[in-house]
């Protein structure tokens, strides 16, 4: 039998503008490439002909559904060279919302996943949820439902709204028991766990070869997690775990996924409990002095790494956006050998965000 | 080991061949290599140092200094999480002739990193076994030969 040569995307197959090339035999896939670069902005390029706060909006979109990882790599790089502290109810508020942009994130990862395996349910239930966080928390806090630009060097732009406390507590109360449902329906599901189980599996070696982050390292048994391994913000003052399934498959990786969106609840919890009083963010100069640095966050698909370089101006002379799906894009090797039945879940397993891929 | 004595042990194995070893801050190094000593100096640290995780690859180009300079940023992966040290790996190169080695031989995980910045800088990394187009659109080469946009002399339209 011939080998057929296929493309999957570029058209927005449900995970962005991406494309796969597919060589298949029979039904399997003999070799999967992947082709990125469909929604390249050239970020970097930009960025350089802008200020150092104009580029925060700019910045955050290249990965719109977890925008407060992005702009917090950014900001806390530009604290480093300006030598700032920022208060602690900043670096509260801070975790607040990249912990909410991380359940956010996964969400949309679980709807989408979810129709890639045909499961509808999965696909309405994680986005109607992700809509309550978008509009009872993101909004109220930041005043813009996905793309708030709401951490800056500094601090962030506002305080806390009245009542947030509360109303974040009460939508987390119905979270937390939606992830049962999801728990019953879905991850408990005798489908879902035959289509995931021992599917695309990355042993530990060969994730740390490839250099994959994120989910995807710690469902191959590594515990790598900046938020532990390089505190920022406040984490170092808040007690999490942090998930690691060793299987290496597509359930793994799906595991500590959902894992996290628990965990991320209770870190919201304490934030909350802990919550300092004081100012929420210090006055910045615009020029910048000289100098360069690396600054990383645990952002939802991983670590994510801000290079910059200062030419002592008040606009940046490099800025190099090391982001999690690029450094994921690897992954998608694991497609070689398996069944074509299994691509969308390899696919997705990987919770690759072309945004985010091509900056 | 913490970075002064990182520092101290690159000085006295490798001398003149090493430039000046910089400590930013805790847990970050900087040393610039020429290319010439780049893979030997890549090895050593990988092996002595355990950096098993390379993070990113970038590019930074000087015009006013005809260098353009390759940066690697690495770190160690252990089973338990990254360890927090990043030792940033500086390779000034001639802007006239980009060139310089692939590192794919010491952490196969440059492969992709290292063939965006050949895109987008127009450096050669000599022994990568695919410098093909990454995120630029298939038709760059007819509309803008030879040109690069993250070099300095590729203008915006608005500056």
């Amino acid at each position: 039998m011939s080998a057929i040569y296929f493309s999957v995307g570029p058209q927005h197959a449900g995970s962005g503008h991406f494309r796969m090339k597919i060589t298949l035999q029979g039904d399997i896939i003999l070799n999967a490439e992947p082709d990125p670069g469909f929604v390249h902005r050239s970020v970097e390029k930009i960025a350089e002909t802008r200020e150092y706060l104009q580029n925060v909006p700019l910045i955050e979109r290249q990965c719109l559904s977890d925008v407060s990882s992005v702009t917090l790599a950014y900001a806390m790089g530009i604290e480093e060279l300006l030598g700032i502290e920022v208060p602690p109810r900043a670096q509260y508020i801070r975790v607040i919302m990249c912990e909410l942009s991380r359940i956010m994130s996964h969400l949309y990862w679980l709807a989408i996943f979810g129709i890639f395996l045909g499961h509808s349910t999965m696909f309405m239930w994680p986005f109607g949820d992700r809509d309550i966080f978008i509009t009872e928390t993101a909004e109220k806090i930041a005043g813009a439902r996905v793309s708030y630009s709401y951490i800056i060097p500094g601090g962030v732009r506002y305080d806390l709204p009245d009542g947030i406390k509360e109303h974040t507590l009460k939508t987390l109360d119905y979270f937390q028991g939606r992830l049962k449902e999801y728990d019953a329906i879905f991850f408990s599901n005798p489908i879902f766990k035959r289509r995931t189980k021992g599917v695309g599996v990355l042993s530990r070696p060969d994730a740390i070869r490839m250099g994959v982050t994120g989910p995807t390292l710690r469902g191959s048994g590594v515990r790598g997690d900046i938020r532990k391994d390089e505190p920022y913000a406040a984490y170092d003052e808040l007690d999490f775990e942090i998930p690691v399934f060793s299987e290496g498959d597509a359930y793994s990786r799906s595991l500590v996924r959902f894992r996290e969106m628990e965990i991320s609840s209770s870190i919201i919890r304490q934030a909350f409990e802990n919550l300092p009083e004081g100012d929420f963010k210090v006055k910045t100069r615009k020029k910048v002095p000289e100098g360069e640095v690396f600054s990383r966050v645990e952002a939802a698909r991983g670590e994510l790494a801000c290079y910059i370089i200062s030419d002592g101006t008040r606009k940046p002379y490099r800025v190099k956006m090391s982001t999690p799906s690029f450094r994921n894009l690897p992954g998608f090797s694991l497609m070689k050998g398996s069944m074509l039945a299994d691509l969308p879940t390899i696919w997705m397993s990987l919770d690759y965000w072309p945004l985010d891929a091509d900056r | 080991m913490n970075e002064a004595q990182i520092i101290d042990e690159l000085r006295d194995k490798f001398g003149e061949r090493i430039g000046t070893p910089e400590r930013l801050r805790q847990h970050r190094i900087v040393v610039t290599v020429e290319k010439e000593n780049l893979l030997d100096i890549a090895k050593f640290v990988k092996d002595t140092y355990d950096l098993n995780y390379a993070i990113s690859v970038s590019g930074i180009d000087y015009p006013e200094q005809n260098k353009f300079v390759v940066v690697y940023h690495l770190c160690t992966m252990s089973e338990e999480g990254h360890l927090p040290l990043v030792l940033t790996l500086k390779v000034p190169v001639n802007r006239q002739t980009p060139r310089t080695p692939s590192l794919i031989s010491i952490w196969k995980s440059v492969e992709w990193h290292e063939r965006e910045t050949w895109e987008l800088f127009g450096i050669e990394f000599e022994g990568h076994p695919k410098l093909e187009r990454l995120l630029l659109h298939e038709d760059w080469d007819e509309e803008f030969p030879n040109q690069f946009p993250l070099r300095k002399d590729f203008l915006l339209e608005d500056e």
